[in-house]
Protein backbone atom coordinates (compact mmCIF):
# COMPACT_ATOMS: atom_id res chain seq x y z
CA UNK A 1 0.00 0.00 0.00
CA UNK A 2 1.47 3.44 -0.32
CA UNK A 3 1.25 6.38 1.60
CA UNK A 4 -2.03 8.41 0.90
CA UNK A 5 -0.97 12.30 0.22
CA UNK A 6 -3.09 14.61 2.27
CA UNK A 7 -4.28 18.45 1.04
CA UNK A 8 -4.70 21.44 3.31
CA UNK A 9 -8.28 23.42 3.50
CA UNK A 10 -7.89 26.75 5.56
CA UNK A 11 -10.96 28.38 6.65
CA UNK A 12 -10.78 32.44 5.49
CA UNK A 13 -13.71 33.21 6.56
CA UNK A 14 -16.67 30.78 8.30
CA UNK A 15 -19.62 31.40 6.95
CA UNK A 16 -22.77 30.68 9.62
CA UNK A 17 -22.74 28.01 12.01
CA UNK A 18 -20.31 25.88 9.60
CA UNK A 19 -19.68 22.71 11.26
CA UNK A 20 -18.20 18.86 10.20
CA UNK A 21 -21.27 16.31 9.76
CA UNK A 22 -22.35 12.93 8.99
CA UNK A 23 -25.26 10.54 9.55
CA UNK A 24 -25.01 11.43 13.14
CA UNK A 25 -24.14 9.86 16.33
CA UNK A 26 -27.15 7.04 16.74
CA UNK A 27 -26.55 4.16 19.46
CA UNK A 28 -25.88 6.82 22.12
CA UNK A 29 -29.19 8.24 22.94
CA UNK A 30 -29.07 6.09 26.23
CA UNK A 31 -26.42 7.88 27.09
CA UNK A 32 -28.35 11.02 26.80
CA UNK A 33 -26.09 12.06 24.05
CA UNK A 34 -27.76 13.94 20.81
CA UNK A 35 -27.97 12.08 17.55
CA UNK A 36 -26.80 15.43 15.51
CA UNK A 37 -25.50 14.72 12.20
CA UNK A 38 -26.19 16.60 8.71
CA UNK A 39 -29.72 18.20 9.11
CA UNK A 40 -30.75 17.49 5.12
CA UNK A 41 -29.54 13.87 4.80
CA UNK A 42 -30.64 13.54 1.74
CA UNK A 43 -28.35 16.53 0.52
CA UNK A 44 -25.64 14.90 1.99
CA UNK A 45 -25.82 12.12 0.14
CA UNK A 46 -26.40 13.86 -3.23
CA UNK A 47 -23.23 15.62 -2.08
CA UNK A 48 -21.34 12.71 -1.71
CA UNK A 49 -22.08 10.69 -4.15
CA UNK A 50 -20.94 13.52 -6.97
CA UNK A 51 -17.72 13.46 -5.47
CA UNK A 52 -17.21 9.37 -5.36
CA UNK A 53 -16.80 9.30 -1.70
CA UNK A 54 -18.82 7.12 0.77
CA UNK A 55 -22.77 8.26 1.30
CA UNK A 56 -21.89 9.12 4.75
CA UNK A 57 -18.61 10.32 4.71
CA UNK A 58 -17.80 13.50 6.45
CA UNK A 59 -19.02 16.56 5.13
CA UNK A 60 -18.66 20.68 5.45
CA UNK A 61 -22.53 22.00 7.05
CA UNK A 62 -23.62 25.41 6.61
CA UNK A 63 -26.19 27.97 7.35
CA UNK A 64 -27.59 30.87 5.58
CA UNK A 65 -24.23 31.85 4.48
CA UNK A 66 -21.70 29.76 3.37
CA UNK A 67 -17.37 29.90 4.15
CA UNK A 68 -14.72 31.15 2.10
CA UNK A 69 -11.87 28.45 1.94
CA UNK A 70 -8.56 28.19 0.28
CA UNK A 71 -7.52 24.94 -1.12
CA UNK A 72 -4.16 23.92 -1.18
CA UNK A 73 -4.38 20.77 -2.96
CA UNK A 74 -6.47 20.06 -6.39
CA UNK A 75 -9.77 18.50 -4.76
CA UNK A 76 -12.90 17.28 -6.38
CA UNK A 77 -15.81 19.11 -4.57
CA UNK A 78 -19.63 19.07 -5.13
CA UNK A 79 -22.68 21.79 -3.34
CA UNK A 80 -25.78 20.60 -2.51
CA UNK A 81 -28.99 21.75 -0.48
CA UNK A 82 -29.96 25.12 -0.31
CA UNK A 83 -29.01 27.84 -2.86
CA UNK A 84 -26.00 29.18 -1.74
CA UNK A 85 -23.99 31.21 -4.50
CA UNK A 86 -20.57 30.04 -4.01
CA UNK A 87 -17.86 31.21 -6.87
CA UNK A 88 -14.29 31.52 -7.81
CA UNK A 89 -12.72 34.36 -9.26
CA UNK A 90 -16.35 36.13 -9.14
CA UNK A 91 -17.12 32.97 -11.55
CA UNK A 92 -20.48 31.22 -10.03
CA UNK A 93 -19.76 27.53 -9.27
CA UNK A 94 -22.59 25.63 -10.04
CA UNK A 95 -24.33 23.28 -7.23
CA UNK A 96 -25.42 19.29 -7.85
CA UNK A 97 -22.15 18.63 -9.47
CA UNK A 98 -18.54 17.59 -9.07
CA UNK A 99 -15.94 20.67 -9.32
CA UNK A 100 -12.57 20.27 -9.86
CA UNK A 101 -11.11 22.76 -7.99
CA UNK A 102 -7.69 24.00 -8.65
CA UNK A 103 -4.41 24.04 -5.88
CA UNK A 104 -4.39 27.60 -4.69
CA UNK A 105 -7.94 28.54 -5.29
CA UNK A 106 -10.19 30.41 -3.15
CA UNK A 107 -13.74 29.43 -2.92
CA UNK A 108 -16.41 32.18 -1.72
CA UNK A 109 -19.24 31.25 0.13
CA UNK A 110 -22.40 33.88 -0.14
CA UNK A 111 -26.04 34.03 1.25
CA UNK A 112 -28.47 31.16 0.32
CA UNK A 113 -31.40 32.45 -1.60
CA UNK A 114 -33.60 29.87 -0.95
CA UNK A 115 -32.84 27.45 1.96
CA UNK A 116 -31.29 27.20 5.47
CA UNK A 117 -28.63 24.09 5.17
CA UNK A 118 -26.18 23.28 2.64
CA UNK A 119 -23.50 21.12 1.93
CA UNK A 120 -19.76 21.12 0.53
CA UNK A 121 -18.60 17.23 -0.08
CA UNK A 122 -14.63 16.69 -0.99
CA UNK A 123 -13.37 14.14 -2.83
CA UNK A 124 -11.49 12.12 -0.43
CA UNK A 125 -11.49 11.89 3.39
CA UNK A 126 -12.14 14.77 6.04
CA UNK A 127 -9.09 13.67 8.91
CA UNK A 128 -11.72 14.20 12.00
CA UNK A 129 -11.49 11.83 14.40
CA UNK A 130 -14.49 10.12 15.75
CA UNK A 131 -16.04 10.61 19.27
CA UNK A 132 -18.65 7.79 19.59
CA UNK A 133 -18.75 6.70 16.66
CA UNK A 134 -19.08 9.82 14.56
CA UNK A 135 -17.55 12.94 13.64
CA UNK A 136 -20.26 15.02 13.68
CA UNK A 137 -20.14 18.35 15.66
CA UNK A 138 -22.71 18.62 18.68
CA UNK A 139 -22.01 22.17 19.63
CA UNK A 140 -24.21 21.87 22.60
CA UNK A 141 -21.74 19.13 24.43
CA UNK A 142 -19.01 20.18 22.84
CA UNK A 143 -17.44 17.19 21.04
CA UNK A 144 -16.81 15.76 17.28
CA UNK A 145 -16.05 17.81 14.33
CA UNK A 146 -12.95 20.29 15.04
CA UNK A 147 -13.16 20.85 18.75
CA UNK A 148 -16.63 20.53 19.22
CA UNK A 149 -17.55 24.02 17.78
CA UNK A 150 -18.31 25.76 14.42
CA UNK A 151 -15.28 26.51 12.23
CA UNK A 152 -13.79 29.39 12.78
CA UNK A 153 -11.42 31.85 10.47
CA UNK A 154 -7.70 30.21 10.74
CA UNK A 155 -8.70 26.38 10.97
CA UNK A 156 -6.94 24.07 9.03
CA UNK A 157 -8.47 21.12 7.51
CA UNK A 158 -6.88 18.28 6.27
CA UNK A 159 -8.32 16.23 3.55
CA UNK A 160 -6.58 12.28 2.61
CA UNK A 161 -6.50 11.38 -0.51
CA UNK A 162 -8.35 8.44 -1.58
CA UNK A 163 -8.37 6.03 -4.22
CA UNK A 164 -11.66 7.00 -5.62
CA UNK A 165 -10.05 10.99 -5.79
CA UNK A 166 -7.40 10.25 -7.90
CA UNK A 167 -9.77 7.89 -10.17
CA UNK A 168 -11.95 11.03 -10.42
CA UNK A 169 -9.16 13.47 -10.87
CA UNK A 170 -7.65 11.36 -13.82
CA UNK A 171 -10.97 11.36 -15.65
CA UNK A 172 -12.07 14.81 -14.94
CA UNK A 173 -7.84 15.97 -16.24
CA UNK A 174 -8.94 15.52 -19.97
CA UNK A 175 -10.90 19.24 -19.85
CA UNK A 176 -9.40 22.53 -20.19
CA UNK A 177 -10.39 24.81 -18.00
CA UNK A 178 -10.64 28.24 -16.88
CA UNK A 179 -11.53 28.72 -12.92
CA UNK A 180 -12.49 25.05 -12.40
CA UNK A 181 -13.68 21.88 -14.25
CA UNK A 182 -17.33 21.22 -14.19
CA UNK A 183 -19.27 18.67 -16.40
CA UNK A 184 -22.44 20.33 -17.95
CA UNK A 185 -25.16 18.26 -16.27
CA UNK A 186 -26.24 18.57 -12.59
CA UNK A 187 -28.44 16.85 -10.22
CA UNK A 188 -31.47 19.07 -9.16
CA UNK A 189 -31.56 18.63 -5.17
CA UNK A 190 -34.61 17.47 -4.31
CA UNK A 191 -35.01 20.89 -2.51
CA UNK A 192 -36.36 23.27 -5.02
CA UNK A 193 -37.28 26.79 -4.99
CA UNK A 194 -40.80 26.11 -6.02
CA UNK A 195 -43.56 27.58 -3.92
CA UNK A 196 -41.13 29.63 -1.89
CA UNK A 197 -43.95 32.27 -1.22
CA UNK A 198 -46.76 29.62 -0.24
CA UNK A 199 -47.15 27.90 2.91
CA UNK A 200 -45.05 24.53 3.35
CA UNK A 201 -46.55 21.70 4.42
CA UNK A 202 -45.40 19.11 7.29
CA UNK A 203 -47.66 15.98 7.27
CA UNK A 204 -47.38 14.67 10.92
CA UNK A 205 -47.88 11.43 12.86
CA UNK A 206 -50.52 12.57 15.55
CA UNK A 207 -49.75 11.45 19.18
CA UNK A 208 -52.16 10.44 21.98
CA UNK A 209 -51.82 13.63 23.36
CA UNK A 210 -53.20 14.86 19.48
CA UNK A 211 -55.79 12.66 19.64
CA UNK A 212 -57.15 13.53 23.38
CA UNK A 213 -57.65 16.86 22.22
CA UNK A 214 -60.61 19.07 21.32
CA UNK A 215 -61.79 18.61 17.87
CA UNK A 216 -61.61 22.66 17.58
CA UNK A 217 -58.57 22.99 18.64
CA UNK A 218 -57.30 20.41 16.28
CA UNK A 219 -59.12 22.03 13.51
CA UNK A 220 -57.90 25.47 14.08
CA UNK A 221 -54.24 23.99 14.56
CA UNK A 222 -54.25 22.04 11.42
CA UNK A 223 -55.91 25.51 9.22
CA UNK A 224 -53.69 27.79 10.83
CA UNK A 225 -50.13 29.22 9.09
CA UNK A 226 -47.24 28.94 11.46
CA UNK A 227 -44.24 30.75 10.47
CA UNK A 228 -40.46 30.21 11.48
CA UNK A 229 -39.06 32.19 13.79
CA UNK A 230 -35.27 33.32 14.03
CA UNK A 231 -34.50 31.86 17.28
CA UNK A 232 -34.46 28.43 15.00
CA UNK A 233 -31.35 26.57 15.19
CA UNK A 234 -30.12 22.77 14.90
CA UNK A 235 -32.03 21.91 18.03
CA UNK A 236 -35.15 23.27 16.94
CA UNK A 237 -37.39 24.80 14.50
CA UNK A 238 -39.33 27.63 16.90
CA UNK A 239 -43.08 28.55 14.95
CA UNK A 240 -45.21 31.59 15.94
CA UNK A 241 -48.85 31.47 15.24
CA UNK A 242 -52.30 30.22 16.83
CA UNK A 243 -51.36 29.09 20.20
CA UNK A 244 -52.22 25.28 20.88
CA UNK A 245 -54.00 24.33 24.23
CA UNK A 246 -52.59 21.43 25.39
CA UNK A 247 -54.99 21.71 28.06
CA UNK A 248 -51.84 20.54 30.35
CA UNK A 249 -52.37 19.43 33.76
CA UNK A 250 -49.46 19.61 36.39
CA UNK A 251 -46.25 18.71 36.07
CA UNK A 252 -45.36 15.77 33.82
CA UNK A 253 -41.94 13.80 33.43
CA UNK A 254 -39.99 13.88 30.59
CA UNK A 255 -40.53 11.60 28.01
CA UNK A 256 -38.87 9.72 25.33
CA UNK A 257 -38.73 12.26 22.22
CA UNK A 258 -37.51 11.83 18.39
CA UNK A 259 -36.43 14.30 15.75
CA UNK A 260 -39.63 15.99 14.54
CA UNK A 261 -41.42 15.94 17.52
CA UNK A 262 -43.91 19.19 17.51
CA UNK A 263 -43.26 20.22 21.37
CA UNK A 264 -45.39 22.57 22.88
CA UNK A 265 -44.30 24.59 25.84
CA UNK A 266 -47.12 26.42 28.25
CA UNK A 267 -47.01 29.33 25.70
CA UNK A 268 -48.52 27.35 23.34
CA UNK A 269 -46.07 28.16 20.37
CA UNK A 270 -44.63 25.34 18.79
CA UNK A 271 -40.74 23.99 18.90
CA UNK A 272 -40.23 21.27 16.18
CA UNK A 273 -37.03 19.33 17.69
CA UNK A 274 -34.30 19.35 15.19
CA UNK A 275 -31.22 17.15 14.88
CA UNK A 276 -29.37 18.32 17.84
CA UNK A 277 -32.27 17.73 20.11
CA UNK A 278 -31.99 16.34 23.49
CA UNK A 279 -32.99 12.57 24.09
CA UNK A 280 -35.99 12.99 26.18
CA UNK A 281 -38.21 16.40 27.02
CA UNK A 282 -40.76 17.49 29.29
CA UNK A 283 -43.02 19.08 26.62
CA UNK A 284 -46.08 17.85 25.60
CA UNK A 285 -45.86 16.64 22.26
CA UNK A 286 -48.75 16.89 18.91
CA UNK A 287 -46.55 14.61 17.25
CA UNK A 288 -44.19 14.06 15.05
CA UNK A 289 -43.55 15.25 11.53
CA UNK A 290 -43.06 12.69 8.89
CA UNK A 291 -39.75 11.69 7.75
CA UNK A 292 -40.17 12.63 4.07
CA UNK A 293 -40.97 15.83 5.23
CA UNK A 294 -37.90 16.28 6.71
CA UNK A 295 -36.20 18.23 4.15
CA UNK A 296 -39.18 20.61 4.22
CA UNK A 297 -38.53 21.58 7.62
CA UNK A 298 -34.94 21.88 7.98
CA UNK A 299 -34.59 24.18 5.14
CA UNK A 300 -37.11 26.67 6.30
CA UNK A 301 -35.80 30.05 6.46
CA UNK A 302 -37.06 32.42 9.41
CA UNK A 303 -40.31 33.78 7.87
CA UNK A 304 -41.88 31.11 5.94
CA UNK A 305 -45.07 30.01 6.35
CA UNK A 306 -45.67 26.22 7.45
CA UNK A 307 -48.95 24.23 7.66
CA UNK A 308 -49.84 21.17 9.91
CA UNK A 309 -51.60 17.95 8.02
CA UNK A 310 -52.17 14.93 9.93
CA UNK A 311 -50.89 11.53 8.20
CA UNK A 312 -50.84 7.95 9.66
CA UNK A 313 -47.79 6.32 10.39
CA UNK A 314 -48.62 3.36 7.55
CA UNK A 315 -48.61 5.83 5.49
CA UNK A 316 -45.83 7.86 6.44
CA UNK A 317 -43.54 4.73 6.24
CA UNK A 318 -45.02 4.02 2.77
CA UNK A 319 -43.55 7.92 1.21
CA UNK A 320 -40.53 7.17 3.31
CA UNK A 321 -39.52 3.52 2.09
CA UNK A 322 -40.58 5.23 -1.72
CA UNK A 323 -38.48 8.19 -1.02
CA UNK A 324 -35.55 5.84 0.43
CA UNK A 325 -35.62 4.04 -3.41
CA UNK A 326 -35.72 7.13 -4.99
CA UNK A 327 -32.77 8.04 -3.71
CA UNK A 328 -30.85 4.74 -4.34
CA UNK A 329 -31.65 4.75 -7.99
CA UNK A 330 -30.46 8.73 -7.42
CA UNK A 331 -27.30 7.70 -6.05
CA UNK A 332 -26.76 5.06 -8.66
CA UNK A 333 -26.80 7.38 -11.55
CA UNK A 334 -24.81 9.60 -10.22
CA UNK A 335 -22.37 7.04 -9.77
CA UNK A 336 -22.66 6.27 -13.60
CA UNK A 337 -22.49 9.41 -14.09
CA UNK A 338 -18.98 9.98 -12.56
CA UNK A 339 -17.85 6.97 -14.05
CA UNK A 340 -18.25 8.35 -17.51
CA UNK A 341 -16.55 11.60 -16.93
CA UNK A 342 -14.00 12.58 -19.27
CA UNK B 1 -51.85 -12.60 30.96
CA UNK B 2 -53.64 -8.69 30.46
CA UNK B 3 -51.18 -6.88 28.42
CA UNK B 4 -49.00 -4.32 30.67
CA UNK B 5 -47.20 -2.63 27.94
CA UNK B 6 -49.15 0.07 25.52
CA UNK B 7 -47.72 0.51 21.69
CA UNK B 8 -47.69 4.21 19.96
CA UNK B 9 -46.14 5.08 17.11
CA UNK B 10 -43.42 8.21 17.55
CA UNK B 11 -43.28 8.99 14.30
CA UNK B 12 -42.50 6.56 11.43
CA UNK B 13 -39.04 5.62 12.98
CA UNK B 14 -39.68 4.77 16.55
CA UNK B 15 -42.27 3.13 18.81
CA UNK B 16 -43.04 4.43 22.11
CA UNK B 17 -43.39 1.44 24.94
CA UNK B 18 -45.98 3.13 27.63
CA UNK B 19 -45.26 1.15 31.12
CA UNK B 20 -49.28 0.65 33.08
CA UNK B 21 -48.48 2.25 36.52
CA UNK B 22 -47.53 -0.74 38.60
CA UNK B 23 -46.70 -2.68 35.62
CA UNK B 24 -45.69 -6.02 37.33
CA UNK B 25 -44.94 -9.77 36.42
CA UNK B 26 -45.02 -11.67 39.39
CA UNK B 27 -43.84 -10.00 42.14
CA UNK B 28 -41.40 -7.87 40.31
CA UNK B 29 -42.06 -4.44 39.54
CA UNK B 30 -41.15 -3.60 36.05
CA UNK B 31 -39.02 -0.28 35.30
CA UNK B 32 -38.39 0.75 32.02
CA UNK B 33 -34.99 0.22 32.42
CA UNK B 34 -34.90 -3.17 32.99
CA UNK B 35 -37.05 -3.80 29.97
CA UNK B 36 -35.13 -1.56 27.73
CA UNK B 37 -32.48 -3.84 28.77
CA UNK B 38 -34.32 -6.94 28.25
CA UNK B 39 -35.75 -5.54 24.69
CA UNK B 40 -31.80 -4.83 23.94
CA UNK B 41 -30.87 -8.28 24.47
CA UNK B 42 -33.36 -9.38 21.41
CA UNK B 43 -30.80 -7.96 19.10
CA UNK B 44 -33.74 -6.42 17.00
CA UNK B 45 -32.73 -6.07 13.34
CA UNK B 46 -32.91 -1.68 12.42
CA UNK B 47 -32.87 -0.86 16.07
CA UNK B 48 -30.49 2.20 16.75
CA UNK B 49 -31.35 3.48 20.24
CA UNK B 50 -33.90 2.16 23.15
CA UNK B 51 -33.71 4.81 25.33
CA UNK B 52 -36.04 4.32 28.56
CA UNK B 53 -37.47 7.55 30.54
CA UNK B 54 -39.10 6.93 33.52
CA UNK B 55 -42.35 5.06 32.83
CA UNK B 56 -41.93 4.70 28.67
CA UNK B 57 -39.34 4.00 26.42
CA UNK B 58 -38.84 4.42 22.94
CA UNK B 59 -37.45 1.87 20.45
CA UNK B 60 -35.45 3.82 17.43
CA UNK B 61 -35.59 1.86 14.16
CA UNK B 62 -35.42 1.80 10.55
CA UNK B 63 -38.78 0.94 8.80
CA UNK B 64 -36.76 -0.19 5.40
CA UNK B 65 -35.53 -3.41 7.62
CA UNK B 66 -39.05 -4.52 8.43
CA UNK B 67 -41.01 -4.39 5.33
CA UNK B 68 -43.35 -7.51 5.33
CA UNK B 69 -45.34 -8.45 2.19
CA UNK B 70 -48.18 -9.44 4.01
CA UNK B 71 -49.34 -5.34 3.78
CA UNK B 72 -48.45 -5.28 7.00
CA UNK B 73 -46.46 -2.15 7.76
CA UNK B 74 -43.34 -1.92 8.96
CA UNK B 75 -45.03 -0.40 12.52
CA UNK B 76 -47.54 -3.01 13.01
CA UNK B 77 -44.97 -5.48 12.32
CA UNK B 78 -42.37 -4.96 14.83
CA UNK B 79 -45.25 -3.78 17.69
CA UNK B 80 -46.31 -7.26 16.80
CA UNK B 81 -43.10 -8.94 17.03
CA UNK B 82 -42.30 -7.10 20.73
CA UNK B 83 -45.72 -8.07 21.75
CA UNK B 84 -45.11 -11.42 20.89
CA UNK B 85 -41.23 -11.74 22.80
CA UNK B 86 -42.93 -9.52 26.10
CA UNK B 87 -45.74 -11.90 26.32
CA UNK B 88 -44.15 -15.15 26.28
CA UNK B 89 -43.41 -16.96 29.79
CA UNK B 90 -39.58 -17.43 29.96
CA UNK B 91 -39.28 -13.24 30.28
CA UNK B 92 -37.60 -12.39 33.47
CA UNK B 93 -37.53 -8.66 33.19
CA UNK B 94 -35.33 -8.53 36.51
CA UNK B 95 -32.76 -10.28 34.84
CA UNK B 96 -29.90 -7.59 35.45
CA UNK B 97 -29.53 -6.51 38.77
CA UNK B 98 -29.34 -2.66 39.52
CA UNK B 99 -26.13 -1.42 40.52
CA UNK B 100 -25.47 0.47 43.33
CA UNK B 101 -23.35 3.75 42.97
CA UNK B 102 -21.70 5.06 45.89
CA UNK B 103 -21.17 9.17 45.09
CA UNK B 104 -18.76 11.06 47.47
CA UNK B 105 -20.34 14.44 47.49
CA UNK B 106 -19.11 17.65 49.31
CA UNK B 107 -21.64 19.54 50.63
CA UNK B 108 -19.36 22.53 52.21
CA UNK B 109 -20.89 25.98 51.56
CA UNK B 110 -18.35 26.86 48.89
CA UNK B 111 -19.80 23.90 46.47
CA UNK B 112 -23.54 23.87 48.15
CA UNK B 113 -24.22 27.55 46.54
CA UNK B 114 -27.61 27.05 47.41
CA UNK B 115 -27.49 25.47 51.09
CA UNK B 116 -28.19 28.55 52.95
CA UNK B 117 -31.24 29.72 50.99
CA UNK B 118 -33.02 26.44 50.52
CA UNK B 119 -32.39 26.17 54.53
CA UNK B 120 -33.88 29.74 55.02
CA UNK B 121 -37.26 29.08 52.47
CA UNK B 122 -38.16 25.79 54.43
CA UNK B 123 -36.84 27.06 57.78
CA UNK B 124 -35.15 23.76 58.58
CA UNK B 125 -31.28 23.88 59.32
CA UNK B 126 -28.48 23.32 56.97
CA UNK B 127 -27.61 19.93 58.25
CA UNK B 128 -30.91 19.10 58.19
CA UNK B 129 -30.72 19.65 54.64
CA UNK B 130 -28.02 17.80 54.20
CA UNK B 131 -29.51 14.82 56.22
CA UNK B 132 -32.86 14.75 54.14
CA UNK B 133 -30.54 14.63 50.85
CA UNK B 134 -28.69 12.02 52.03
CA UNK B 135 -30.94 9.74 53.69
CA UNK B 136 -32.50 8.27 50.86
CA UNK B 137 -31.27 5.62 48.26
CA UNK B 138 -32.27 6.89 44.99
CA UNK B 139 -32.74 5.59 41.54
CA UNK B 140 -32.36 6.57 38.26
CA UNK B 141 -35.68 7.24 35.94
CA UNK B 142 -33.98 8.75 33.18
CA UNK B 143 -30.74 9.93 31.37
CA UNK B 144 -31.06 13.00 29.59
CA UNK B 145 -30.65 16.97 29.03
CA UNK B 146 -26.85 16.34 28.89
CA UNK B 147 -24.81 13.66 28.18
CA UNK B 148 -25.13 11.41 31.70
CA UNK B 149 -27.13 14.07 33.20
CA UNK B 150 -28.93 11.50 35.76
CA UNK B 151 -32.68 12.11 37.02
CA UNK B 152 -33.04 10.54 40.77
CA UNK B 153 -35.78 9.51 41.63
CA UNK B 154 -36.86 9.35 45.72
CA UNK B 155 -36.30 12.68 46.97
CA UNK B 156 -37.43 13.64 50.44
CA UNK B 157 -40.83 15.25 49.82
CA UNK B 158 -39.87 18.22 51.84
CA UNK B 159 -36.85 18.95 49.51
CA UNK B 160 -39.67 18.97 46.42
CA UNK B 161 -39.21 22.54 46.27
CA UNK B 162 -39.59 24.75 43.00
CA UNK B 163 -36.97 25.69 40.82
CA UNK B 164 -34.71 29.15 41.04
CA UNK B 165 -36.63 32.06 39.50
CA UNK B 166 -33.27 32.65 37.59
CA UNK B 167 -31.48 29.93 36.09
CA UNK B 168 -27.70 30.10 35.94
CA UNK B 169 -25.66 30.21 33.03
CA UNK B 170 -23.02 28.22 34.34
CA UNK B 171 -23.86 25.37 36.74
CA UNK B 172 -20.16 23.62 37.92
CA UNK B 173 -19.69 20.32 36.70
CA UNK B 174 -19.72 17.73 39.25
CA UNK B 175 -22.39 19.96 41.21
CA UNK B 176 -25.23 17.93 43.04
CA UNK B 177 -28.20 19.57 42.93
CA UNK B 178 -32.16 19.17 43.01
CA UNK B 179 -34.82 20.18 40.97
CA UNK B 180 -38.45 19.44 39.52
CA UNK B 181 -38.96 17.10 42.64
CA UNK B 182 -35.50 15.05 41.72
CA UNK B 183 -31.91 14.83 42.59
CA UNK B 184 -29.27 14.98 40.13
CA UNK B 185 -25.47 15.75 39.20
CA UNK B 186 -24.26 18.27 36.62
CA UNK B 187 -21.93 15.95 34.60
CA UNK B 188 -20.34 18.75 32.47
CA UNK B 189 -20.37 22.66 33.20
CA UNK B 190 -23.52 23.64 31.89
CA UNK B 191 -26.43 26.17 32.52
CA UNK B 192 -29.31 25.11 35.32
CA UNK B 193 -32.10 26.18 37.60
CA UNK B 194 -31.60 23.57 39.60
CA UNK B 195 -30.95 24.39 43.55
CA UNK B 196 -27.02 23.48 44.25
CA UNK B 197 -26.26 21.32 47.18
CA UNK B 198 -22.98 19.86 47.13
CA UNK B 199 -20.42 19.00 44.44
CA UNK B 200 -18.63 15.70 43.64
CA UNK B 201 -15.77 14.69 41.99
CA UNK B 202 -16.87 11.49 40.31
CA UNK B 203 -16.92 11.40 36.30
CA UNK B 204 -20.42 11.02 35.09
CA UNK B 205 -19.67 10.96 31.61
CA UNK B 206 -16.52 10.11 29.48
CA UNK B 207 -16.30 10.36 25.88
CA UNK B 208 -12.78 9.30 26.17
CA UNK B 209 -12.47 5.84 24.72
CA UNK B 210 -16.17 5.63 24.29
CA UNK B 211 -17.56 4.87 27.33
CA UNK B 212 -20.15 7.22 27.88
CA UNK B 213 -22.86 7.87 30.94
CA UNK B 214 -21.47 6.34 34.38
CA UNK B 215 -25.42 5.27 34.93
CA UNK B 216 -28.15 3.94 33.52
CA UNK B 217 -31.84 4.06 34.03
CA UNK B 218 -32.69 1.86 36.98
CA UNK B 219 -29.73 1.92 39.08
CA UNK B 220 -29.49 3.09 42.32
CA UNK B 221 -26.94 5.97 43.69
CA UNK B 222 -26.66 7.00 47.38
CA UNK B 223 -25.03 10.07 48.66
CA UNK B 224 -22.08 9.71 50.77
CA UNK B 225 -20.72 13.10 52.53
CA UNK B 226 -17.21 14.21 52.36
CA UNK B 227 -15.27 16.61 54.20
CA UNK B 228 -13.79 19.90 52.16
CA UNK B 229 -10.17 17.74 52.72
CA UNK B 230 -11.03 14.38 51.06
CA UNK B 231 -13.00 16.30 48.60
CA UNK B 232 -9.72 18.31 47.50
CA UNK B 233 -7.55 14.40 47.92
CA UNK B 234 -10.18 13.27 45.57
CA UNK B 235 -8.85 15.94 43.07
CA UNK B 236 -5.16 14.58 43.67
CA UNK B 237 -5.95 10.97 42.51
CA UNK B 238 -8.58 12.28 39.74
CA UNK B 239 -5.38 13.72 37.71
CA UNK B 240 -3.19 10.82 39.06
CA UNK B 241 -5.70 8.69 36.61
Amino acid sequence: MSTNQSGLIHVLSPGLLTTIQDRGRAGWQNHGVSVSGAADLNSMTIANALVGNKLDAPIIEFVMVGPDLVFSCDCVVAFSGANFAFSIDGNAIPLGRPIWIFAGTTVTGNRSSNGAFGYMAISGILDIEAVMGSVSTDTGSKFGGVEGRSLKAGDVLVVIDSPDKLALLKRMRARGGQSFIAPKWSVKGLFSAKGSKKDKVLRFVPSEKWIGLSEEVRKTTCLGTYRVTPQSNRMGVRLSGKSIDMQKSEHEPSVPVVLGAIQVPPNGQPIILSVDRQTIGGYPSIGVVASVDRTTLVQCQPGDGLRFVEISVNDAQTALLQEQNAMAELVRSIGHRIQELS
Amino acid sequence: MTSRFTYAPLGDQAVLISLESGSSQGNELVSAGALAEKIRGFNLRGVTDIVPAFSQLAIHYNPNEWVSSSGQSPFERIVEYLERKLVSKEIVLSAKKSQLVRVPVCYDKKMGLDLVVISLTLGISVDDVINLHQSVVYSVGAIGFAPGFAYLEGLDSVLKIPRRDAPRTRVPAGSVAIGGGYSGIYPSTLPGGWHILGRTRMKLFRKQGDCGALLSVGDLVQFEMISIEEYDVNQIMETDV
